[in-house]
């Protein structure tokens, strides 16, 4: 079978051709293939079989070391897996079989042949394999086996070779589906495990190492259905691609990530009526939003156990909507004085951000990400730890990632990348989405244009005049990145 | 690969080592020192070596190199944190071998708490020479193959933002983000760096205030901070209750660390919260109770008691701020402490701070005076005496009757401080006492009262059964007549130094030099008169007694301490 088991159905399938396959070869060691539970049992293999080969058009199931895979990948196991896992493995293996395989023209009758030979050879390693593929060729059969395998020395998962560009990809949308897993075992009341959320972070941040443009980009993506999850994602972005330019080590950034990706636990415990309400919220209703920092603490709290990932969890859920001097507006309010975390000022920065540059039902358009980065500069001492909003221009440019501007030749283009030069954040790389005339280009004018870099005439290759609104003009942004 | 079996091998037995004894025994020395010189002996052969990790055995270049079928394997335990491979490469040093060795007893404990595991914590030391491919299944269980959905960018976005949502005057927003662009903008154009650089100093400062964050002491107190807000919030019941039972395991952390600093603070909150708030609800009320008492508890109570013994600094430390915190009715937990600890610096310590403590609060003590331990009752009525208090003194007239005798002594002292007027009855009786020390106590503070006490005093030498004290009891109760003073005291100690009469009537020659010594006390010109003629006595003993009690006086006037001249009489 050359198509992967990717989805939740086909997981399900494959673990139902395991446990069907184990099932007939134990009851056909026990009984005459005429005896009804016999009958019984190589029926349901047959089943689970035909329902793999109509999807795939055949079937793999193989043995790897101490796992089952069908197709390309690993069989999940769970309390209730395990067992009959382990047991088919050491079927398998007792005969010197690894790999059980058919294709469309498989019929109940070799599935049958199949189940019947093996009961006749419970063991003997490669020469009762031998035997039992000779006896299957001879009945020329839809249906084969293949000898075992050495444990391979680099995991299949990893052997995939993948470009860095989609492998970040990759972990943004992975990161976007742990974080909604993670907020629905919250919803459910279950208890959370950090080290899921501290986990994926890792990755992001040995990722973001190399390529963290690539993933800055990435948060021009903006999701319909997931904003709470896509938008956590995005915080840890920028929370990681900024703590790095602070200075933090791997080991901050990693639970600076996991305080950002959790920042907005406490949403889970919102009524939804609330949190998605088309029209102005009441007195009432605000208060219960402004709960949420508090709420995502409280989860965090209740996890029980002090230890550093679960304050600078707690810290990332309580500080986010705090103000940097402790003015008014910014809540929870409290009655002593509080100065905010380092990594609650950082989120605090970020967080709004993300949420500014998002376009909302109750407002006309997201902010422009240039206005958005303006309006907080203005905010800085007072909302927003000033050093941190330097850091964070400095590192998305004035024109930051995303931002649609228009060239002094006239072309329109999309800033991808901040210059790393302070004197220079106006003057980020872009890549050239039309010509002068306004006619959106392809191919090799999407070549990346920085605006910095001074050409051979002495001269700047262009540069910004204006930010230029891409909703307005229908621009999706995010092709330019994905 | 006979080498690579022995590498493994010496793995293990290092790791089980470093499990079971501290990095300084010889055993855990021992097995590193195997392990490094397996690593480097096929480390020097080879670039890399590479383990797949399966569920009971280690592999190398697909064989078993490693297989344990009984406990819990190293195999095991890496498989169950999802770790699939772990490559040594070279260069891989004996300051890594320790730290991968200390990972592995670190990682077992902070498991516990869910929030790490061996893969996050291996990820957090960042190994140089060591590599691992893990897996998760909760993170594999997402799938790997999202698309990109079509209406990523295209729809409004349903959810409410408060940032954004709160932003009510656009105009003024865009005037103002257009304003500071301008000006950022115009700065930019004098090529002023300053704008958006960020001096190295300024990014130290903020590294160095994130390393002050980091300080373990620091984060329990700021989780405890947060906990606090978090519990204040709270107005569901079934909530509260799981966070009062959150409250008393972080209490169980602080005081591990002997942070009663924190814990005081908790207490507090807590008790504030059950009485000036009065949103509690009923079934709260027990809940907060129950925390309020959690350090009481016998395992709480004697690990506080260890790190006061032990005079733990951070502990000590934070005493007085639990003393402080502490509710009244839980007051007497801390008294009791008194009955068991052993160190008498830090029992001194803990009665200064609760005759602070006690002295609006003083009743909380009173039923600790019926307790068995006579050590305890009297630091209690010492604590009451000094908390000074008129209305306690009827409390303690019945431990003036105390079967120990140091407990009557304390309780006559106590007395005299808070109601000296009606502790003379107490005082009188006591200086018939079975027990000299409590007799003499009470002679000492009658005598404080001058001449007015001499007359009881005179008359308790004058009984018969006074000739039968000890030395150190008569001169005691003939210092204290001394202090009161007075006409009839001179002409006592006059006729007590009267040498004996024929047929050797009259006073010893002992009580004789006693009552002579006493004439130093006496803050009268006749008593240093009648010393200064005892000094040509015929014996010996009298005479020391003169001259000591001379010079006593001399001292007096001229303001040297008693000590001193006692010192020199010597």
């Amino acid at each position: 079978m050359s198509q992967g088991i990717s989805t939740a159905q086909d997981q399900k399938l494959g673990l139902e051709l395991a446990r069907a396959l184990h099932h007939a070869i134990r009851t056909v060691r026990t009984h005459d293939l005429g005896n009804d539970v016999a009958v019984e049992a190589v029926k349901a293999l047959s089943d689970a079989i035909n329902m793999i080969v109509a999807r795939s058009g055949g079937f793999a199931l193989h043995v790897l070391g101490d796992y089952v895979y069908v197709g390309d990948q690993r069989l999940r196991e769970d309390g209730t897996t395990t067992r009959f896992l382990e047991s088919l493995v050491h079927e398998l293996n007792a005969r010197g079989i690894g790999s059980v395989h058919g294709d469309a023209r498989v019929s109940h009758e070799d599935i049958q042949k199949l189940v019947s030979v093996m009961s006749q050879f419970p063991s003997g390693g490669d020469e009762v394999f031998k035997e039992i593929r000779s006896r299957l060729a001879t009945f020329e059969s839809g249906i084969g086996v293949g000898p075992t395998r050495e444990v391979p020395s680099v995991l299949p998962d990893s052997a995939t070779h993948v470009t860095k560009k989609e492998e970040c990809k990759r972990t943004f949308f992975r990161a976007v589906s742990v974080t909604e897993s993670l907020m629905h075992t919250a919803h459910l009341g279950k208890r959370l495990q950090l080290k899921h959320a501290k986990r994926m972070v890792q990755q992001m941040v040995d990722l973001m190492l190399d390529e963290d443009f690539t993933f800055l980009g990435l948060t021009t993506l903006k999701s319909h259905d997931n904003y709470t999850y896509h938008h956590s994602v995005n915080v840890c972005i920028y929370a990681i691609a900024l703590g790095r330019r602070a200075g933090l080590s791997n080991l901050q950034l990693s639970e600076l990530g996991t305080g950002a990706l959790l920042h907005d636990l406490g949403k889970v415990k919102v009524p939804a009526g609330i949190i998605q309400k088309d029209g102005m919220l009441s007195d009432e209703e605000t208060s219960v939003m402004r709960k949420h920092p508090i709420l995502g603490a409280r989860e965090i709290v209740q996890l029980g156990g002090f230890s550093s990932l679960a304050l600078k969890a707690m810290v990332g859920c309580f500080e986010h909507h705090m103000h940097f001097d402790g003015s008014r507006g910014g809540y929870p309010e409290l009655d002593a004085p509080y100065r905010p975390h380092v990594f609650g000022r950082l989120i605090s920065v970020v967080d709004c951000f993300d949420a500014l540059t998002t376009k909302r039902v109750y407002r006309n358009q997201a902010m422009r990400r240039d206005r958005a980065l303006s309006y907080m500069m203005s905010e800085s001492g007072t909302k927003f730890d000033p050093l941190l909003m330097r850091l964070f221009t400095n590192m998305i440019g004035i024109y930051p990632i995303g931002t649609t501007v228009r060239l002094a030749s006239g072309r329109m283009a999309v800033v991808v990348e901040a210059s790393d030069d302070p004197r220079f954040v106006h003057r980020p790389v872009v890549r050239p989405i039309t010509d002068t005339s306004g006619i959106e280009v392809s191919g090799v004018a999407h070549e990346l244009l920085d605006l910095s870099r001074i050409g051979a005439s002495g001269d700047f290759p262009d540069e910004i005049v204006s930010a230029l609104d891409a909703e307005a003009m229908g621009l999706d942004v995010s092709r330019y990145f994905a | 690969m006979p080498d690579v079996i022995r590498v493994a091998s010496a793995l293990v037995k290092a790791i089980s080592a470093a499990r079971l004894y501290p990095i300084d025994n010889p055993t855990y020395l021992n097995a590193k020192s195997n392990f490094d010189e397996a690593m480097t002996s096929v480390l020097t052969l080879k670039r890399q070596i590479r383990f797949v990790v399966g569920r009971k055995t280690l592999f190398y270049a697909g064989e078993p190199v490693l297989s344990e079928e009984h406990g819990e394997s190293v195999a095991t335990y890496l498989h169950r944190d999802g770790i699939r491979e772990m490559t040594f490469h070279q260069g891989f040093t004996q300051e890594e071998a320790a730290d991968l060795l200390h990972l592995f007893t670190h990682a077992a404990t902070a498991e516990r708490s869910q929030s790490e595991d061996f893969a996050t914590l291996f990820w957090d030391r960042g190994f140089e020479h060591v590599a691992c491919v893990a897996i998760d299944d909760f993170l594999d269980a997402q799938g790997e193959e999202d698309e990109i959905p079509d209406e990523f960018g295209m729809n409004f976005i349903p959810q409410i933002d408060l940032e954004v949502y709160e932003l009510e005057d656009e105009q003024a927003i865009e005037r103002a983000s257009r304003e500071m662009s301008e000006k950022a903008l115009a700065r930019l154009a004098e090529n002023d760096a300053e704008l958006f650089g960020v001096s190295q100093e300024e990014r130290e400062k903020l590294l160095a205030e994130l390393k002050e964050e980091e300080d373990p002491k620091r984060m329990r107190h700021d989780y405890t901070r947060i906990l606090v807000e978090v519990l204040l919030a709270e107005r569901d019941a079934a909530e509260f209750e799981r966070l009062i039972e959150v409250f008393e395991s972080h209490m169980g952390t602080l005081l591990a660390h002997g942070n009663l600093e924190d814990i005081s603070w908790l207490i507090s909150v807590l008790h504030r919260l059950k009485t000036e708030r009065g949103e509690v609800e009923d079934e709260e009320t027990p809940l907060i109770d129950r925390a309020l008492n959690w350090i009481w508890q016998e395992e709480q109570r004697d690990i506080l008691l260890q790190k006061l013994d032990r005079g733990d600094l951070d502990t000590l430390q934070g005493l007085p701020a639990l003393v402080g915190a502490i509710p009244d009715d839980t007051i007497r937990h801390l008294c009791l402490l008194l009955g068991d600890i052993e160190s008498g610096r830090v029992r001194r310590r803990l009665i200064d701070l609760l005759v602070e403590r006690c002295k609006t609060s003083w009743t909380a003590l009173l039923p600790i005076l019926s307790d068995s331990r006579w050590y305890l009752v009297r630091n209690i009525v010492l604590i009451l005496g000094q908390v000074g208090n008129r209305v306690i003194a009827p409390s303690l007239h019945r431990v003036v009757k105390h079967s120990d005798h140091r407990v009557r002594k304390e309780a006559l002292i106590a007395l005299d401080k808070l109601d000296p007027g009606r502790a003379v009855s107490d005082l009188k009786d006591a200086l018939r006492d079975s027990e000299s020390r409590v007799r003499v106590v009470a002679a000492q503070t009658l005598a404080k009262r001058g001449s007015e006490a001499a007359g009881t005093l005179l008359q308790v030498v004058s009984e018969k059964e006074f000739a039968g004290r000890s030395e150190e009891e008569t001169l005691a109760i003939y210092y204290a007549l001394a202090h009161a003073g007075g006409n009839e005291v001179y002409e006592f100690f006059e006729r007590s130094t009267k040498p004996r009469g024929l047929f050797r009537k009259g006073p010893t020659e002992e009580s004789r030099a006693a009552a002579c010594r006493a004439l130093g006390k006496m803050n009268d010109p006749r008593a240093l008169r009648l010393a200064e003629k005892l000094v040509q006595d015929k014996t010996g003993l009298v005479r020391d007694a003169a001259f000591a009690a001379m010079r006593e006086a001399r001292d007096r006037a001229d303001g040297r301490s008693t000590s001193e001249s006692g010192r020199e009489a010597a």
